[in-house]
Parts: C-alpha cells; structure tokens; sequence
C-alpha cells in the first residue's frame, strides 16, 4: 500500500523577512467521481529529514522553505497516511493562515508510489471542481467539514 | 563525504561545433541530469546539528550553510556581537566555522526592514529534487526572477591573473559556446514565467576575445534581451576604438569594466588601459560601468577616490559597483580576517573618506524598489521585474553632480515614505479600488516626498523631478529616466558570498544567475561559491580540452597570441592617461619602477 505524507506547520520569523504563517492538510482520496477524506494513521515530529518534502508541497506553492521554517520559531508535524488501492488520485487541500486562500495538491497514485501532478494556489472552488470534474457543493461540503 | 567516485559526465565537443540549435536542445536533455549535483557523492546533509549561541551574542535567525570542507549542507546561526553580525556552523567532520556576515547590526536591521519576496518563477528549469543550494537549475522553489542573466561568452583571457583559477589554461579546457549554441541557452534562459529576463552580461574569461563578440550581442538583442552589458577589463576597448563603435551598433547598452582603484598599486589589472578605454567609449557614445572588487588592507583606502573619479567621468560613466572580495577556495581564518571587508564596513569607509559628503543613512538595500514594481503591476496589470534579491545581498544610493557638489538622492527624496505610499497604493489597486482615483491621488501626493529646495538646480527647475516621477509611475514613460542619469552615478555594492559566509536564504533569492550551457539558470552564488558542481562541472563537460583547442584552432588562438603584454611607458606618457587621472591622484610621484612592478607582480608582463 502506498504511504502519503501531509504536513501541518506554523511558523513566526523576522529574518529575512517577516512572516506568520499556519498551515494545515485535508487529504483526499478520488476513486471515479467520489471523494473520501482520509485519516492519518501516524504522526511525527517534522524534522530536517522531511526538508525536502516540505520544499516540494510549499516551496512553489506558499513560497515557503524548509530554510525559512526553520529561521524563525516553529512548529511542525508530519502525518502518514496509508492510501487505499482504490484512490486513483489523492488531493491534499492546504489550509493557510497568513493571507487568504488555500494550497490544492493533486498526487497521482500508481502501485506503491503517490506522483506530484499539480499545485496552485486557489481563492475558490469553481476552478477546482471543473478540474477535477467534481461538484463544487460536494468538495464545499468536504472542506467544510 | 562519500568516497564513491564518479565520472564527470561530459560532451563530445566535436558534436558541439556542427550543432544546429535544435541540436543543443537535445544534448542539454541528455546531459542534464547527469550534470546535476549527487547526494552522497558530492554533499551530505547534516542539518541536525544545532550551532552554539555564546556569552555576550544575540541570536538573530537560522540558516542554512554548506561547509568550506565537504560541502555538506549544515545549520546555521546568524547572531550579533560586538554590534556586528557573525554567521556560524558546525561539521560534524569539519569542526566548527565562524565568520563575519555583516559588519553593522544596526544597519543589517535597518535594511532587513526592505525584504520583499518575489512571486518565484512557474517554468522551472530542474524538477525539485534535492535540497537547496544542490538544485540549482532554477528549481520550482527559487523566489526570485533573474534581474541579470549572465553568459560565459568564453574562459580564454588575456591575463593570467595570480589569484584566478578560472581561465582556460589553468582550468585545462577552452569552454566557448558557439553561435547556435549561445542561441540555445539565452532562448532557455528567457524560457520563463511568470517574467521573462530582459537584461544580459555577457562574460568572461574575457569576452572581448572573441572575434565574433558583435554578433552574439546581436543575438542576443534578437532573442528579446533589451539590455545587453559586455563585462570586460576593457584592455582590448583601449587598443580598438571600432570594437566599440561596433559593439554600440550592435546594441550593447553598457560596458561593465573592472577597475580595482585608482593607482597602479591598487589596480595593476588595467590602471593604465581604463583611460584609453574610456577614451573609445565616448567616441562609441557607450556608457560604462566601474566594477571595483573591494579587498580590505589592499584597495579600500581608494573607495571615495573611485567614485571620484567615477564623477570626474560622468560624461561617460553611468556607475561604480563595488564589489566586496568572495574568498574563494580554502583559506585559514586569520588570513580571510585580512581581506574579509562587508558591505556596512564599504559604506562606513565611504562616509569616512568623503567626509560625510556620501553617509551610512543615504544607502539602501537592492528590495527598496519593489514598491514601484507593486504599483505598476498593480495598475497595469503586467508582471514588472521585481528586484526582491536578499536584503543583505546588496546597497545602492544616486550621486548627483550639482555645481561641482555633490548630492545623494537621499537628501531630496524620503525614500521610506516614498516607497511606503507607493506600497499602500499598490495594496488597494489589488483590493479593487478604481484606478483613476489612485492615479489622481497619487498625482497631487508626488510633490510631498520631494524636497525641491535641496535637489540639484537642474531637478529644481520647473519642479523637473516630480513631472519625471509623474511620467515614469503614471505614464510608464521610462524616456524621463534618461534626463534623471544625467549628471548621475549610480553607486552600488554587491556582495557575492564565499563559503564561509554563505547563507542558503539568499541564494533562494538571488536575482543574478548565469546560463548554464546545458540551458539551466543557476545563481550566482551556487555558480561560483560552488564551482566544482556548477561552473567548473557543465564548462568541462562542455569545453575542449586545451591541447586540443590549440590544434583544431591554430596558434593564432593560443594563449602565447592572445595574451597581454604591457607597455607601460607607452600608456603612461599619453595625453589621456593624465587627462583621467589628473586630480585624482599625484601621476608624477609615482616612479616608473612601481609601474613596473605592479604590473608584473600582478602577473602581468611588460614590455618596453
């Protein structure tokens, strides 16, 4: 079964520049036209070994590094997941708190591994559900939840 | 480190001399991902181990910073002591290293004040694939756009100066791109989004050795670079006039001219040329740019006599931008303390030595200028390019020549509440405030920040400096700037790091990047603090091995045709040699035999 990892993290710095942001993680799993919210099965602590998964959900998406995480005060976790063999795609809705507007990451699932398609930032759900061909009162409903 | 050894990936260059463009894009894709630095192989990560915080210092943030040793990528600690600020790391195997970062805490938390991000680049060049500085290429994560692309147009040179290691003989391969080839990377170079690079340097090596140096000017104005710069140490300028006039028909915008000083003593690279090419420049009508690098104990006592002299020939230069020494390669601390001089330390020798006429509060860090870029993107709707390199990066002020007096921008422009309006103003343009309303505003506000009554008279007259503001932020009507450069120095510092004061924040910033042959975009400070997996890795994979240069090539290019021998008594006895240093120095107290020596000393034969 292929692992997920999503990350929740806040973090206060001044140097080099001034930031405070909170960030936290739904992930979904898409299996023809049905979305399911999946539930962490582990937790740890978020450490230098997951730097370069950090870079690659928020280095391009909330221009966050692991090295500006880490410059300033932080917190962090990291949650695993175990993917069912039937998500054919997993979407990973990042929640932020400095400015408005959430982080989408679509992941492609194949055997054992989960494949990075996509990742933008998004002010609504319009844009997504027509992507995904998914009804936007349904992800509402998910996201809400 | 991993002992593992790995063969350097490399090119058939017999390949590269045929090659159509298209061809270059299909080489570039094959080679690329071997060219790219290897975990375990060329770096380790150690990031776990935290730096200690002593007696008497002040913690200031965490970094990033790979170690001078191994380049294994550690944690870092930026503090204050002493009311300076230190960077410091620890090796697990290297032991620990400390070094100065920036000799002015008040200064560094001043200019912190001005960092703005950029909105990072959406067509990156290299999948994200390890942790920065081992990524560079530019990876997905990078913040900033390039300001300046910079093109090794060849690593030939015609001096063999004793502290480089770069050029072609030592390096043991001639790396020169050929047309189609230089076509190949600046069309990959301008491959971005959301901003595409408008401003290129062509480099070197010494590009003016190129015969065919013209046409990739031309090239490069025919790939969409608007602002072209040939950076030179104008040797081959002061013998050939026409080069000149054809590198200005051709489109050069700016000549970026090394010159260390204003003796022989300080700049025994080409004291004796910049005159004569000053000389060609101005029959060419082709601005110049005075590139100092800034070496504690050996050229800073001469800092305000450059800019002198800078001013002395503002007819014809448009700028001095020092260049605080990069300590390249492995040198003891007691000797980096010898040389090592920061921007804060440049800026307080400047105020020392102009007496005040240029002080510490009239700089500021490159970001200052972002607020315009926010407030014409904001009413534009276009992407601007973003000067959102890190805060400690760089430092500029304007001179402005009035009467013989000498007046920084600073004393008749509140830069700060300036560039806060404009950010304000931005703001609301974003929220969806009408334009006209803002522009109007905007408009009966520009004179506030203007105190007219201490500008230079030309600025003065008919209230010029606030219609050139008008024009420039309401009517993006950029032909006012060229009044305001007139009678204008620039004056900026750029301090490229080293590894011992390396910060991994700033390369995620950095806005100055080269052009790899293999089409990737690669910060400066990963391109030439890390030359082994950047610089020195693609350019021998690419080049020629020398021997075998010299063969396909002919003795006409061969080193003992191309390199520069000296006649000092020649250059020193021509009317513009004492024409551009009268006044600026004492030329009859200095004997010939000092002449002679510094040039020799530097590497640099004479011959009579």
């Amino acid at each position: 079964m292929a692992k997920f990892y999503s990350i929740f993290f806040y973090m206060s710095t001044s140097t080099p520049r001034r930031r405070k942001v909170r960030a936290e993680s739904e992930v979904y799993c898409l299996s023809g036209e049905k979305l399911e919210k999946l539930s962490p099965t582990g937790e740890k602590a978020l450490t230098h070994e997951y730097a370069l998964l950090f870079d690659e959900k928020f280095g391009d998406t909330l221009h966050i590094t692991y090295v500006d995480l880490i410059s300033g005060e932080y917190e962090g976790r990291v949650y695993e997941y175990e993917v069912p063999p039937r998500c054919e795609k997993l979407i990973e809705v990042v929640k932020t708190r400095e400015e408005e507007g959430s982080v989408l990451l679509v992941y492609k699932v194949a055997e054992d591994s989960v494949r990075k398609l996509e990742s933008r930032r998004i002010l609504g759900l319009g844009e997504v559900s027509a992507g995904l061909k998914i009804d936007s009162e349904i992800l509402k409903s998910l996201i809400r939840h | 480190m991993a002992t593992e050894t790995v063969t350097e990936p490399s090119v058939n260059y017999k390949k590269l001399l045929k090659a159509s463009v298209e061809d270059f894009a299909s080489i570039a894709d094959k080679v690329r991902e071997k060219l790219l630095p290897k975990p375990g192989v060329d770096y380790t990560i150690e990031l776990g181990e935290e730096p200690p915080l002593r007696e008497g210092e002040k913690h200031i943030a965490y970094t990033a910073s790979a170690c001078p040793e191994c380049l294994a990528l550690l944690k870092a600690r930026i503090f204050e002591r002493d009311g300076k600020v230190w960077i410091r790391k620890v090796c697990p195997r290297h032991g620990e290293f400390e070094e100065i970062y920036w000799g002015d805490y008040e200064l560094y938390m001043r200019f912190r004040e001005w960092q703005y991000d950029g909105k990072g680049i959406t067509t990156p060049h290299v999948p994200l694939v390890a942790l920065c500085p081992y990524n560079c290429g530019l990876c997905p994560r990078h913040k900033s756009h390039p300001a300046l692309v910079n093109l090794v147009a060849t690593n030939r040179c015609d001096l063999s100066c004793w502290y480089c290691f770069f050029f072609a003989e030592r390096a043991g391969y001639v790396y020169e791109p050929t047309l189609n080839h230089i076509r190949y990377m600046l069309r990959s170079a301008r491959n971005l989004r959301p901003y595409k690079a408008i401003a290129l340097q062509i480099t070197g090596g010494e590009p003016t050795l190129r015969d065919d140096l013209v046409d990739i000017v031309r090239i490069a104005k025919e790939e969409g670079f608007t602002h072209v710069q040939v950076n030179t140490t104008g040797i081959k300028l002061a013998y050939d006039p026409e080069l000149a006039v054809k590198l200005r028909q051709a489109g050069t915008n700016v000549i970026y001219m090394s010159f260390d000083g204003v003796t022989p003593y300080t700049n025994a690279k080409n004291h004796w040329e910049v005159p004569y090419a000053l000389d060609n420049l101005r029959e060419a009508k082709m601005p110049a740019v005075l590139v100092p690098t800034v070496v504690k104990g050996y050229n800073d006592h001469e800092l305000w006599d450059m800019i002198r002299f800078g001013l002395k020939h503002i007819d014809i230069v448009r700028g001095v931008n020092f260049q605080p020494v990069s300590i390249t390669g492995r040198v003891p601390k007691k000797k980096r303390e010898e040389v090592r001089i920061t921007i804060p330390d440049t800026i307080k020798k400047i105020e020392e030595q102009s007496e005040g006429q240029v002080k510490r509060e009239d700089w500021y860090p490159v970001p200052t200028v972002v607020p315009i870029s926010y407030f014409v993107e904001a009413l534009t709707k276009k992407q601007m390019l973003e000067l959102t390199t890190h805060f400690a990066c760089g430092a500029a002020t304007y001179l402005f020549l009035d009467d013989g007096e000498v007046i920084p921008i600073t004393r008749f422009v509140d830069v700060k509440s300036f560039m806060g309006y404009l950010k304000e103003k931005a703001e609301e343009l974003e929220r969806g405030r009408n334009k006209y309303l803002v522009l109007l505003e905007t408009t009966l506000k520009l004179g506030k920040f203007v105190d007219l009554s201490r500008a230079p008279r030309r600025l003065r007259r008919g209230k010029r400096l606030v219609k050139m503001l008008y024009n420039v932020l309401v009517k993006h009507d950029y032909s006012s700037l060229g009044e305001f450069h007139y009678s204008t120095l620039f004056v900026g510092m750029m301090h490229f790091q080293d590894l011992y004061n390396h910060d991994v924040a700033r390369v995620q910033r950095c806005d100055i990047h080269y052009v790899t042959p293999d089409g990737r975009l690669v910060p400066f400070c990963s391109f030439n603090v890390i030359p082994q997996l950047y610089r020195d890795r693609v350019q021998r994979a690419y080049g020629i091995p020398f021997e075998d240069w010299v063969a396909l090539f002919g003795e006409e290019k061969s080193p003992t045709k191309y390199k520069y021998r000296r006649n000092i008594k020649k250059l020193i006895s021509g009317e513009p040699y004492r024409r551009h240093y009268e006044g600026i120095i004492d030329i009859d107290s200095i004997p010939y035999e000092d002449h002679v020596l510094a040039s020799r000393r530097f590497g640099i034969p004479v011959v009579e």
